[in-house]
């Protein structure tokens, strides 16, 4: 089981890949969007807020109202923060649980396929 | 600060009921309407159509409660799996994938030759016509166009008012004198075989589950899937009893044209009628181009990201964030099996392997809510269907039936007996092989990638 801690890390550091990724930027240039994950074994919250593809900020705790609810374990969520998790997979082994557009869920997927591809 | 968690734009129930609706309301549809009605005298064909909602009505009972167990995009790929095992789930998947594409194969011959009939153009023409539009399907879904929302709704809820209006316009030629509306009772045999085919004209109502992950309360899905059959029962019922009633639809001028709605058009209106029924034509397509090649496109997106077909289909337009690789596929594959009917004209042969898929379909969700009440009973369903068994073993007993039947019998283009049942066959077939034998290799080569690569989380 992750800590809150871990995974405000793992944001930090999928802030920064996000953020510095040419290819995904250009993708992301019209995606905007507030995103809330929530960690079902320990029950902590995240806030992170994306503005035309630049993730401007993650909090703790859950603020506004949400384009996209992504809903898993605190591991898998330090996992997919780190690029160690295909997050396909376990969305279609029902691991991970989305609330949102069915393209807003593909894009989510595609992050991480762009900035790991290997994951 | 923690606040309540609901997503920001969810879709309306209006919206879910016109997905439902438009995405089973094809022109291949229309055609399966005067197939059935090919097979009873007079205009009985509505009972059918009738028997048809009704039993497709049990099948979305199960898929409600399969839904409220799994309300997420990759519905079918978890309750197989859980219910019955991973291969099947894939084989199904497959399958699915393949009615998909074969509608949208069918829609595009269906247009193409409704475009020529109406500017009286020579038959060639209609295969150009037919590439151009797969093109334009696929050039759209290339550039992420999308016809979402309140512009879905207006498509199909003017398809369907069209639909009706026509059928009804058409009625009152004859003053709605109906010819032996309660012939079809007459002749049990035939009224089986055309409930048969009347499973096809309702199939693919079901595909609006995916859009669990989209609305606010899960409710919705059961509710929108039960009025979209009765507005479907509506439209499809007067269409079939209007065409019955004006046109000779046991001519095989009329059941083997692929423009049977431009005839009741024009019998309806003249050329008049003509126009407006290939305007009907042409917003069936939207929602069949639209919502097929989305669907299917996201369906191979994600076997691609799950190693169950080659990685090359995952790859991502950076333009437009769109699975490119997976809309060209789709395309290429339609026009394959579009140019095949075109050269053969054999239409009717997706019409009834189109049934068969999805009566199997239908009897394999039955089985999964039964295997799936077995292994987990405890599970939080909103939705579970009331009378214990009952349902689900009617769904499985009764579609099982049915795609027997709909496998043997030869609709109206004369084909060879137990055509509809070798092509589905081979179609399990070709899935099984992939699956038990292509599947693992593509696994383990990517088990193989993913074991060289280094872990980027602290330990």
């Amino acid at each position: 089981m992750a800590t809150s801690q871990d995974i405000l890390e793992a944001l930090a550091d999928y802030q920064v890949q996000c953020n510095e990724n040419q290819r995904l930027r250009k993708m992301q240039r019209d995606w905007s969007k507030l995103l809330h994950f929530v960690a079902e074994d320990t029950g902590d919250k995240f806030t992170m807020n994306v503005v035309k593809g630049e993730i401007i900020s993650f909090e703790s705790g859950t603020n506004g109202t949400p384009d996209i609810i992504v809903t898993t374990t605190s591991e898998n969520f330090c996992d997919m923060f780190w690029g160690d998790l295909n997050p396909s997979q376990k969305y279609l082994q029902g691991e991970i649980r989305v609330k949102a557009s069915q393209e807003d869920v593909v894009r989510l997927d595609a992050i991480t396929m762009i900035i790991w591809p290997d994951a | 600060m923690n606040t309540p968690t609901g997503l920001r734009r969810v879709l309306k129930f209006r919206t879910v009921v016109s997905t439902s609706t438009g995405l089973s309301y094809a022109a291949v549809s229309l055609l399966g309407c005067i197939q059935l009605s090919y097979y009873l005298k007079g205009d009985s064909g509505w009972l059918a159509i009738l028997i048809s909602g009704l039993l497709a009505f049990l099948a979305a009972l199960c898929f409600s409660e399969l839904n409220a167990l799994y309300p997420t995009a990759a519905a079918i790929r978890l309750y197989m799996k859980e219910a019955i095992s991973d291969k099947f789930s894939l084989i199904m998947t497959f399958s699915y994938i393949l009615t998909i594409v074969a509608i949208i194969a069918a829609d595009s011959y269906i247009i193409g030759k409704a475009i020529t009939y109406t500017l009286n153009l020579p038959d060639w023409a209609s295969l150009v016509w037919i590439l151009a539009l797969l093109g334009l399907a696929m050039g759209a879904n290339l550039r992420g166009i999308k016809i979402a929302g309140l512009l879905q709704d207006i498509t199909t809820y003017s398809l369907l008012s069209i639909a009706i209006v026509i059928s009804l316009i058409a009625l009152s030629r004859n003053n709605f004198q109906l010819h032996s509306p309660f012939a079809a009772f007459s002749d049990p045999g035939n009224l089986f075989n055309a409930v048969a085919v009347g499973i096809f004209v309702f199939s693919a109502f079901e595909w609006v589950t995916p859009l669990s992950e989209e609305i606010s309360n899960i409710k919705l899905i059961p509710r929108g899937m039960f009025v979209s059959l009765i507005l479907l029962f509506v439209s499809y019922s007067l269409f079939t009893v209007a065409s019955s009633n004006v046109l000779n639809v046991h001519d095989a001028g009329v059941n083997n044209s692929p423009v049977p709605q431009l005839l009741l058009g024009n019998a309806a209106l003249g050329q008049v009628g003509i126009w407006i029924m290939l305007l009907a034509t042409l917003l069936t397509a939207v929602m069949t181009f639209n919502g097929g090649f989305a669907t299917a496109s996201r369906f191979l997106y994600a076997a691609a990201r799950e190693d169950t077909i080659p990685q090359i289909f995952s790859r991502i337009s950076i333009s437009h964030a769109v699975p490119y690789m997976s809309v060209v596929a789709l395309t290429i594959f339609s026009a394959v099996i579009a140019v095949i009917v075109f050269i053969t004209g054999k239409f009717q042969i997706l019409i009834l392997v189109g049934a068969v898929l999805e009566a199997i379909i239908y009897a394999v969700a039955g089985v999964c809510v039964i295997q799936l009440r077995r292994r987990k009973p405890a599970a939080e369903r909103s939705f579970r269907i009331w009378g214990g068994w009952a349902v689900p073993v009617a769904t499985i007993v009764i579609f099982g039936v049915l795609a027997i039947l709909a496998s043997i019998i030869t609709g109206t283009s004369g084909l060879m007996t137990g055509t509809p049942l070798a092509i589905t066959l081979l179609i399990f077939l070709i899935s099984g092989l992939y699956v038990y034998f292509i599947v693992p290799r593509i696994r383990a080569a990517a088990a193989t990638r993913r074991a060289v690569r280094t872990k980027r989380r602290p330990q």
